[in-house]
């Protein structure tokens, strides 16, 4: 059965690309292995599953659209060659060599397969790539979420998503990727109305392509400053002392200073601090001025050593 | 195996045999596209049925079954797909994230190769808006220049909390979760170890050279496993939603005065950071205990006030 399949959407591939003009559904009907002797109905169905699922390859079937009193039966279809095949690529031999490598970065099988496929493809269309030096020197890149390959697929063609995210089901319309630490995907939240990131990881059921590609245009992805709000980060410059051999995000945020400081400390001068930032790092840093965020930090200690005892 | 994604293959396959004139080894060829040497043999085998038109056998693929069942591929007849397809989306996408990759986690040339290959693809493919962040450190340059060079070196890197030093003998930098990782020989341990890249504080290179190693083991999930976890509830103010976007939670429910949030606390270290961040916005904690540890720090925080 699925040999049979394969076998027809080849096929049917070959024909419209082949074809000299439009070929009608009659044509394929009968020149195509596979649809012969079947019923109208039985051939309508499988036509339409056959075109969807070369569709969702990104074979560009094209349709010529009805004028008015045409009948169904001669509906044209066609594959231009152009929209088809692989345009002239070239690369100098560093990036043939990167694009080799980047074929080797892959610990997950399913991404590993897709970017083979590429580099075969562009091997056919003359790249000369080394894959077999390159797999000692590739970095290894663990693959992301089930959910990144569907929201990648969808982002690219500008397919509208559903997916379920808080028990509830989201319907979407992907923008862009980004990765933060983790993986977010940015863009608009059709149910709210309004621009909106989510989380990879906490998407809870499939992401599921809806509609048809081209369905709308990508925005203004701003995937920072989305991240900023949910945070809610703010800060002011502040002077600290921080223990030695410790805090070294914070030291290289900072520039050092002579300050007066406790044995074993370090002074920094350090801008956008919030009590949070320094609350974080326990008795590893002391904020020494100014007196405001001084105090902030205090009462922020005095919170999370009052959470342990037991008080609420 | 499902029919469209025998389909891409094949798409791929023919004319890349093409390209070849006509001939493959059928092993090869199976480990290139990573599909079984048997999964090829049918893919190949159904070649035969494949042509231009139907109605003449004259137009079908030859195929040489003789030669398949021996473990070569010879195709001809099939100038109809002399030229390969467009990438599809996935391939583009994951061709694409492997040369961001590149462009983060290489050194300073592969970077730049990197960076000019996907322009290429990108122009060639609908490709998507992928962005990625992958942070080596400070040291990353200094680390993979070391790899690549197969040099000795001396690192300082931060562990709970504290400074520490090791001679390693870098292999290769790793992305994984979001965090670029260090794969390293450490020489007085005897063995392969992970170093978080962005604790190294400092590299010093020296003249001596690595040894061989062979192949470092797969950076796995077993320190990331839920084994030795423990499940902790927090409830949080609403200005601590953030967290839902951050940190690896099981279940999260908005409730009228904020959040409650259940997670898996593998490393009690980074949970009393994170505690000793939020302060105030901590309502409760579940069990009690998790939150003794951001405790007993924010006392001894408080004392460097009463001092100063």
């Amino acid at each position: 059965m699925a040999d049979r399949t394969t076998e027809r959407l080849l096929n049917l591939t070959i024909a419209l690309l082949t074809a000299r003009g439009w070929v009608t559904k009659r044509e394929l009907r009968e020149s195509v292995d596979g649809y012969q002797g079947k019923n109208e109905a039985a051939f309508e169905m499988q036509f339409e599953r056959d075109k969807r699922a070369l569709l969702d390859l990104g074979v560009p079937v094209e349709t010529n659209s009805k004028t008015a009193g045409q009948l169904a039966e001669e509906d044209g279809y066609r594959i231009s060659r152009t929209d088809f095949e692989l345009p002239p690529i070239s690369f100098t031999p560093a990036e043939a060599q990167a694009v080799a490598l980047a074929g080797a970065v892959w610990e997950d099988a399913a991404m590993s397969r897709e970017t083979q496929l590429a580099l075969t493809k562009l091997h056919s269309a003359g790249v000369e790539l080394d894959v077999e030096r390159s797999r000692a020197l590739a970095p290894q890149v663990s693959s992301p979420e089930p959910a990144f390959q569907p929201l990648a697929k969808a982002t690219a063609e500008r397919r509208e998503v559903t997916f379920k995210y808080n028990s509830m089901t989201r319907h979407f319309q992907p923008w862009a990727l980004a990765q933060r630490g983790s993986w977010y995907v940015s863009g608009y939240d059709l149910d709210r109305k309004d621009k909106r990131l989510f989380k990879l990881s906490r998407i809870s059921s499939e992401v599921k392509l809806v509609g048809k590609s081209g369905a709308y245009e990508r925005g203004e992805a701003d995937i920072d400053a989305q991240l900023a709000r949910f945070a809610n980060q703010r800060g002011e410059r502040a002077v600290l002392a921080i223990a030695k051999g410790r805090a070294p995000a914070l030291r290289r945020r900072g520039k050092a200073l002579e300050n007066a400081v406790p044995d074993g400390f370090e002074a920094f001068e350090v801008e956008g601090v919030s009590a949070q930032d320094v609350g974080a790092y326990g008795p590893d840093v002391i904020v020494l001025e100014p007196d405001s965020l001084r105090e902030d930090v205090i009462a922020h200690l005095e919170a999370a050593a009052r959470r342990g005892d037991g008080q609420l | 195996m499902g029919s469209s994604e025998r389909v891409a293959r094949l798409l791929a396959l023919v004319p890349y045999l093409q390209r070849q004139g006509g001939f493959a080894d059928l092993a090869q060829t199976a480990q290139m596209l990573g599909v079984s040497v048997e999964q090829l043999r049918k893919d190949v085998r159904l070649l035969q049925f494949v042509g231009e038109d139907m109605r003449s056998p004259g137009a079908l693929i030859d195929i040489d079954l003789e030669g398949l069942n021996e473990g070569d591929i010879f195709l001809s007849n099939a100038d109809f797909l002399s030229k390969p397809m467009r990438l599809s989306a996935d391939e583009a996408v994951s061709l694409e994230v492997g040369l961001r990759a590149l462009a983060e986690l290489g050194g300073a040339e592969v970077s730049a190769a990197a960076k000019s290959a996907l322009a290429k693809i990108s122009a060639a493919s609908a490709a998507a808006p992928i962005d990625m962040s992958l942070d080596a450190g400070e040291q990353g340059a200094a680390l993979e220049k070391a790899a690549a060079e197969n040099l000795v070196v001396e690192i300082g890197y931060q562990r709970g909390g504290e400074e520490r030093h090791a001679r390693i003998e870098p292999k290769r930098l790793s992305a994984k979760g979001g965090h670029v990782y260090l794969q390293a020989w450490n020489i007085e341990a005897g063995g392969w170890r992970s170093y978080r890249t962005d604790r190294i504080t400092s590299v010093q290179a020296t003249e001596e050279r690595g040894q061989a190693r062979g192949e470092p083991p797969a950076l796995d999930d077993s320190w990331l496993s839920t084994a030795k976890a423990q499940k902790v509830k927090v409830k949080l103010a609403p200005e601590a939603a953030w967290v839902e976007e951050y940190w690896p939670t099981t279940s999260v429910v908005h409730t009228d005065g904020g959040l409650e949030v259940e997670l898996n606390v593998v490393d009690p270290n980074w949970f009393a950071h994170e505690l000793l961040r939020l302060g105030p916005a901590v309502l409760g904690v579940d069990p009690r205990e998790a939150a003794a540890g951001a405790a007993q720090l924010a006392r001894q925080a408080l004392e460097n006030y009463k001092v100063g």
